[in-house]
């Protein structure tokens, strides 16, 4: 049956009046609350152009207005990285002392019985006006060292791949919770009605070998209306599709068709009050600015040469993780808030001396290149960039130690590094420490729920305060965790 | 043995509302009786002995229970006595009536609406004292008015100052931090060292000994256990609970040697530079003047193509406009942000088509913290050396090369210290 039909057909007499009573109880009840809320245009709607859900938000003068996530999906080894353990080479080949072992999980691909320590494959030489150690593997964002928050105390709470995602970016291992950028977009609403608050670019792995997905749940809006997902940019030839209206059909005939969609929208939207109708409309409309906002975010004709060689050799491959870079910048300086790029090919569980290092190469200099791009445009004052995977690496070797070119480590929970860059973090600062062998975290550890509450903060909101109240409970990007790391905020 | 007590002793909770309802009930009915004698007084007079005698009956288990339950400890003697007392005296009157209801009719009748008053009077307190030795004693008025509040004693919640010149130094600054590290243990009900932290007037009354000696920290308890090795045993926060930080010490300093008063606001203490940044870092407070109200309506920018970031508390205007395919920024355009001129702080304009006719519109927002021309065709930018608050100014990848523009303007604008070119 037609489902308009069938919602005739069950709404009985008593059903409709029970509904109605309510509905309206509830409305005069609503309205007192909030006399605001029954004038169709509120002040508030208005001020954004396009609807701060919150009004209340920010809660203090934001430090960041706009944030670059470069997620290393797959976890990049701490320890080749940016986390120098000298000792690992001088244990190499012994096993790993059990008072570390004891009692830690691991994801059960290595062995448990067999734990030799694994020397550095990289060199580390120190950087920047600190002496910041840094790995060799990472030259370009060795000489950034100076704008560089180094947070060597990150843990988490999960051992594979999906969940510590999943877990980083939405605050919980299980799918379905709003993500970062989705709660920011919500939140704070959209500073541009050309280009999506809040965008997804997934770079291709170089050479395709390890084989994770992203899903589509890692940006998505969870219990939160629809369009405040993050909008994926295709990660291979041209990042969006039917930009182009097909033969016959005009600008002006498409606006008049979207104009007629809308007010069908709308008549449905009265009956049935459904959100996600609402974000139909959005992105109808959304999708009509794209296609003329996204031709010219996407033509980088009028990069100057310089620019494009900050970059590296790949900036104009699209789907490379320096075309993914520049694009951040276009985007963000066109008034994109949250810009989520997916990189992956981190997970060297066999093949650490050829995976890394060739890793390093595809990101080492976009990562730096943006920073610097960013910094000479004057946006890194109010641009914050992460760059971090989802957990560290083991400072124990998985594979045999015989057999070098299979030389891997396994996912490691325990301890990992993430930097940050730009507004309102201290630049060329390492922050916390992990023990001799990277192991644990023994000064400043901080958790991931303590890495979004800064993110949050330096958003000006307080993670705290910022909820949503889904099936009788009020969610927070947090949960119930969550602490500001006052000592890295400038 | 100890179980069993513990066993009875919670259905004391259960049967205590039994002789609050008989005995109210009973104590209505006699004073009707007294003040009407009508008709309907006559049928209630009959019940009154059988009512009576059931609530003393419940009255004496309750207390029984009560007894019981108290047995097990958890709760502070000076407030357990009250109830327990009252709830004695209450079933010794509630017993008395009933003797008299049942043989001394004259009596009873005579004095009923005497007893009924005292029984109300009995019950209310008893059944109170009760209220609060489970839900502590602010529970019930808490949330009252602050007439309420004032009437019965309890410190008023300060709202949050407008701005960190305006807060008050006990009630914003140090109450909080009392109330998060100390009143657990220093509280009204709980009092450790006789010494109640939670309102002002019961802090500087101290307890066994002084614990504010206003203007001299050496001579305040509290100053002394606080700063002492954590490692010792008069070290306060006790028990492993977090110590203070040195921010929150040297506030407590500052607060004991500037007199320890309990309004004095910021401002009016006077104090050192040092001291104020300490503040600001240790505070959450604003300590900018305050630009724009909150139901600032700016319909008229959103309109015109400009997104509009109202800043919090009172900060001022984030104001961006990105450039748009056919949607030119133009002087006029720019011309409608001259209304708000005193309340945009900040103000991006990057990669905007425009030219050196917009200068004179910019130099008259005189309280912008932030300006972004980057992009833009501006050549001349001289007089912008108006904007005397400026601190950033952002003019990459514009024709301006005239270092002497920019000498001038630093020269004027002792404030800017980042200039992005």
């Amino acid at each position: 049956m037609n489902p308009i039909e069938e919602n005739y057909a069950n709404m009985t007499r008593r059903s409709f009046f029970s509904k109605t009573a309510l509905g309206i109880g509830g409305l005069a009840l609503g309205s007192l609350l909030n006399p605001s809320l029954l004038n169709a245009a509120t002040k508030n709607s208005a001020t954004t152009g396009s609807g701060i859900p919150n009004n209340t938000l920010p809660h203090f003068v934001p430090k960041a207005k706009r944030v670059i996530h470069l997620f290393q999906n797959g976890a990049p080894s701490h320890v080749e990285l940016f986390d120098y353990k000298p000792k690992l080479r001088t244990w190499h080949g012994k096993q790993t002392p059990s008072e570390l072992m004891n009692g830690k999980k691991f994801s059960t691909m290595s062995s448990q019985n067999n734990t030799p320590i694994l020397g550095s494959i990289a060199d580390f030489s120190q950087h920047g006006k600190n002496g910041t150690w840094i790995s060799d593997f990472m030259p370009h964002t060795a000489a950034i060292a100076d704008e560089l928050c180094i947070i060597k105390s990150m843990h988490t709470d999960h051992v594979n791949h999906a969940p510590a995602i999943t877990f980083f970016l939405t605050g919980s291992n299980l799918p379905g919770r709003p993500s970062t950028g989705s709660w920011l977009s919500y939140g704070l609403g959209k500073m541009t009605d050309n280009l999506p608050a809040f965008v997804v670019l997934t770079s291709l792995d170089k050479q395709a070998n390890c084989g994770q997905l992203f899903y589509d749940y890692y940006w998505g809006s969870g219990f939160l209306p629809s369009k405040y997902q993050g909008v994926k940019f295709r990660g291979a030839a041209d990042p969006l599709l039917y930009l182009k209206d097909p033969n016959g059909m005009s600008r002006e005939m498409r606006r008049k068709f979207l104009n007629g969609v809308e007010e069908l929208n709308q008549m449905n939207l009265k009956d049935y009050g459904d959100p996600e109708i609402q974000t139909r409309i959005a992105q109808y409309e959304m999708a009509y600015q794209m296609q003329v906002s996204v031709p010219e975010l996407t033509d980088f004709s009028d990069e100057p040469q310089h620019v494009l060689d900050m970059y590296g050799p790949n900036v104009m491959k699209k789907g490379s993780f320096a075309y993914n870079c520049l694009m951040s910048r276009r985007l963000i300086e066109r008034g994109t808030r949250f810009v989520q790029l997916m990189h992956a090919g981190w997970d060297q569980h066999t093949n650490l001396n050829t995976q890394l290092k060739k890793q390093c190469e595809d990101t080492d200099q976009p990562s730096a290149a943006l920073v610097k791009d960013l910094k000479q445009r004057g946006l890194l004052d109010d641009t914050l960039v992460v760059w971090g995977g989802e957990f560290g690496r083991t400072p124990f070797l998985q594979g045999n130690i015989q057999d070098k070119a299979h030389w891997g480590r396994d996912h490691h929970p325990y301890a990992f590094t993430t930097w940050m860059a730009g507004a309102g973090v201290k630049p060329g600062i390492s922050y916390g420490q992990t023990d001799e062998f990277g192991f644990n975290v023994v000064e400043n550890p901080v958790h991931v729920h303590d890495f979004q509450a800064t993110l949050m903060h330096l958003m000006g909101i307080d993670h705290e305060k910022f909820t949503f109240k889904h099936q009788g409970r009020r969610f927070r990007l947090t949960d119930v965790h969550g602490h500001v790391i006052k000592d890295i905020l400038s | 043995m100890d179980s069993i007590t513990q066993f009875l002793g919670r259905f004391h909770i259960l049967i205590l509302h039994l002789p609050i309802g008989i005995l109210m009930l009973v104590a209505i009915s006699m004073l009707l009786i007294k003040i009407q004698r009508t008709k309907f007084a006559n049928h209630l007079k009959p019940t009154l002995p059988f009512l009576l005698f059931s609530g003393t009956i419940s009255a004496v288990f309750a207390s029984v229970l009560g007894y019981l339950l108290s047995l097990n400890g958890g709760y502070t003697e000076s407030a357990l006595d009250l109830h327990f007392w009252s709830a004695i005296v209450l079933s010794i009157i509630a017993a008395l009536a009933t003797f008299l209801s049942y043989k001394k009719k004259n009596i009873f009748h005579k004095f009923s609406h005497v007893l009924a008053v005292l029984l109300l009077i009995l019950l209310t307190l008893t059944g109170h004292a009760g209220g609060n030795l489970t839900h502590g004693d602010t529970y019930l008025f808490e949330h009252g008015p602050d007439f309420v509040k004032k009437a019965v004693g309890m410190e008023l919640e300060l709202a949050p100052p407008k701005s960190l010149d305006e807060a008050q130094f006990y009630g914003h600054i140090i109450k909080p931090i009392l109330r998060t590290s100390c009143v657990s243990c220093h509280s009204k009900s709980k009092r450790e060292g006789d010494l109640d932290m939670s309102t002002y007037a019961s802090l500087m009354k101290g307890g066994t000994k002084l614990a504010i000696q206003p203007n001299d920290i050496t001579t305040s308890e509290i100053y002394k256990r606080i700063t002492l090795p954590h490692d010792n045993k008069k070290f306060m926060p006790t028990e492993g609970k977090k110590p203070l930080s040195d921010e929150q010490i040297k506030l407590m300093a500052i607060w004991i040697n500037s007199g320890a008063q309990q309004e004095t606001t910021v401002t009016e203490l006077n104090l050192s530079t040092e001291e104020h940044i300490l503040l600001e870092k240790a505070t959450h407070f604003s300590t900018h003047k305050v630009l724009i109200s909150e139901n600032i309506d700016v319909t008229p920018l959103t309109n015109n193509g400009f997104y509009v970031n109202i800043l919090p508390s009172g900060y001022g205007l984030d104001i961006t406009h990105y450039p748009k395919v056919g949607n030119k920024l133009n002087k006029d355009i720019l011309e409608s942000l001259l209304p708000f001129k005193n309340q945009i702080v900040w103000l991006k304009l990057s990669r905007n088509k425009i030219d050196n006719r917009v200068i004179p519109i910019l130099a008259e927002f005189t309280e912008l913290k932030k300006l972004s021309i980057d992009g833009t065709e501006i050549t001349d930018i001289t007089a912008l050396k108006n904007l005397t608050n400026l601190e950033f100014l952002n003019i990459y990848n514009t024709p301006i090369t005239n270092e002497n523009q920019l000498i001038s303007i630093k020269d004027n604008n002792p404030k800017l210290t980042h200039i992005v070119k």
